[in-house]
């Protein structure tokens, strides 16, 4: 029982990291913005491209290439506010309509990096994976990378949001915008500064996608649906709620795999997370009763 | 006269599909307005209830042998308790809620297609379903005639909801919840009665296309299904009764039928190129209208207020 539930922890958190990473990038969005931004599937599909070029073309080693694919993705991450959440918000479009502009972002970036990577799967060029057994479970050092990352990225927010002036800014402005805009914050350069953190976030967890197994127009979209249930589960309690989540959905997919056939893990799984939605209810009725 | 019979009966089986295509969207789209554009329920998995229909009539005929109306009262029975329970989980849920519970049974449906392979046949896919009779090499047109009634009782039909308290009842519903209930309107027990009829006919919808295709895989259930009908809905206007049906006419219909059989390009890039473009057209088509003409092409036309039949009492 104990070996099961160390084999389910490990290769939770190892395969899914990448999912905690992205989770966090778009729980930042959901609390600042108030954003569900289902194109945030293409910030990381192209954040394994951005690597996957940079890698290939300039023969840089992927952890330089990680880098160039974080900051592309974060740039990306904020042209998307500035150029199709912004405007929406300027026009006061309804919740569920923004929703369907960002599934409409995202169909057409998911189609458009086509014509400028083309249509079939893309690899990095890196030398094999060198494999690590841990506690009898092989790892490679690419998924310990992402899981080191995983910890300094979320420890960096935590004190980032917590402890500094421009983190306090932050909340200030997710609770109370008229108030936040009162008192000298500038809304604009800290929801930007959010939206490149983001990006950033998301773009690193598609680098590793990537490299673990190819690079594809719908890598960011296949995995969409369940960075988007953890951070709609896990959200209420903040980014820990986040990250939590994502480690309990890592550790649960994969104590399932070990046990019955992967797609019935995975239905089994959504299940589980309608009906948590089901639990959680309406939230948006408690401001509603002011 | 001729001529119209030519364009018929002498059309080429590729026309066909694309004017089914185009019927069915139409159907969903009328369903969808129903469920988003009056009662406020963004269903973003339209493709599950229908996909549900359609693999669940394929399993009944070729897996259990049931006769062709069984085996579609089957199918829509199946959706319609799909329905019940998805409407029971969307109708107290926020809108984030319902994208990822509706999002989460379109997912489930899929994979089902590839689980249960006993039953599905997995990738290998499910066949063959046949037509329920057979006219001669025109039955496909037969069966499209069949479905042009359905999708136009069922426009009848929300045609004339617009002008009935049960459409009131919907809007009021859709546009403040609370005032609604306010004024004891049971809204939930409406938002999952509706959500129930509404996808266990998207289910039907789906059952027929079994007959049309007759063949199944899982790749027919994919997300394409819901965006088309999406894109459809939103360029027409998602508040008309006509809006699907606009909308699927400049979307599908000029896409699947005008380009590609009028339109000569070569045929690779019909293979490749085309189908990306188009995606990304839709994607573009749903930014731009959501911000600068939310309520689609025929936005609110004439009249002012939603709600038909007020304004002159």
């Amino acid at each position: 029982m104990m070996d099961f539930l160390a084999k389910a922890l490990i290769i939770g958190l190892t395969e899914q990291a990448p999912l905690i990473l992205a989770a966090i990038g778009m729980a930042l969005i959901y609390f600042l913005s108030k954003v569900i931004n289902v194109a945030f599937a293409e910030t990381i599909t192209l954040g394994a491209y951005f690597g996957m070029w940079f890698n290939t073309t300039f023969g840089v080693n992927f952890y330089a290439s990680m880098i160039a694919a974080a900051i592309l993705a974060g740039l990306l991450s904020v042209a998307t506010y500035l150029l199709v959440f912004r405007p929406a918000r300027l026009r006061n479009v309804g919740m569920v309509e923004v929703i369907i502009i960002s599934l409409g972002l995202s169909v057409f970036l998911r189609h458009a990096l086509q014509f400028v990577f083309g249509y079939s799967a893309r690899f990095y060029d890196v030398p094999p994976a060198e494999r690590v057994s841990v506690l009898g479970v092989g790892v490679t050092t690419f998924q310990i990378t992402a899981v080191a990352l995983v910890i300094a990225l979320a420890l960096g927010l935590y004190f980032f949001i917590q402890r500094t002036n421009y983190g306090q800014q932050v909340r200030a402005l997710a609770s109370d915008e008229s108030l936040a805009k009162v008192s000298g914050i500038n809304p604009l350069v800290v929801t930007l500064m959010i939206w490149f953190i983001a990006g950033v976030a998301g773009g690193l967890a598609g680098a590793f996608w990537g490299v673990a197994a190819n690079v594809q127009p719908d890598l960011g979209w296949n995995r969409f649906l369940l960075i988007l249930l953890v951070v709609l589960v896990g959200g209420a309690w903040g980014i820990r709620g986040v990250i939590i989540a994502g480690l309990g959905t890592g550790v649960l997919l994969s104590g399932l795999k070990l046990e019955i056939p992967p797609l019935r893990a995975e239905i089994l799984l959504l299940v589980v997370f309608i009906v948590i939605l089901k639990l959680r209810g309406d939230r948006s009725s408690e401001t509603a009763k002011v | 006269m001729g001529g119209i019979l030519d364009f018929l009966f002498g059309s080429p089986a590729f026309l066909i599909f694309g004017a089914y295509t185009v019927v069915m969207v139409v159907g969903l789209g009328l369903l969808l307005h129903l469920q988003l554009g009056l009662a406020g329920i963004g269903n973003f998995g339209v493709v599950g209830f229908w996909g549900l229909g359609l693999y669940a009539f394929g399993v009944l005929t070729v897996r259990y042998d049931l006769t062709f109306f069984l085996a579609l009262l089957g199918a829509t029975a199946i959706a319609g308790a799909a329905g019940i329970v998805m409407g029971w989980v969307v109708s107290n849920l926020d809108v984030d809620g319902v994208l990822g519970a509706t999002l989460s049974f379109a997912a489930i449906v899929f994979f089902l297609t590839d689980s249960e392979r006993d039953l599905t046949g997995g990738r290998i896919g499910i066949g063959t379903i046949d037509f329920p009779f057979d006219v001669g090499n025109r039955t496909d047109l037969a069966w499209l005639a069949i479905l042009v009634v359905i999708v136009g009782a069922l426009m009848y039909y929300v045609w004339r909801v617009h002008r009935a308290p049960y459409g009131r009842l919907l809007i009021a519903t859709g546009f403040n919840e609370p005032l609604a209930q306010s004024l004891r309107k049971p809204t939930f027990r409406t938002k999952m009665i509706l959500f129930a009829w509404t996808s266990a006919a998207m289910g039907l919808i789906g059952a027929l296309y079994a007959s049309f295709v007759h063949f199944l895989f899982p790749t027919q259930v994919t997300v394409g299904i819901t965006i088309a009908v999406i894109v459809a809905l939103v360029l027409g206007g998602q508040q008309r009764t006509w809006g699907a049906l606009v909308g699927a006419l400049l979307t599908i219909a000029l896409f699947d039928i005008v380009i590609q059989l009028y339109v000569p390009l070569p045929r690779t890039v019909f293979q490749q190129a085309f189908p990306v473009a188009k995606q990304m057209i839709f994607g573009l088509l749903l930014i731009v209208l959501l911000l600068y003409r939310p309520l689609g092409i025929l936005g609110r036309m004439r009249r002012e207020n939603y709600v038909r039949g007020v304004t002159h009492e």
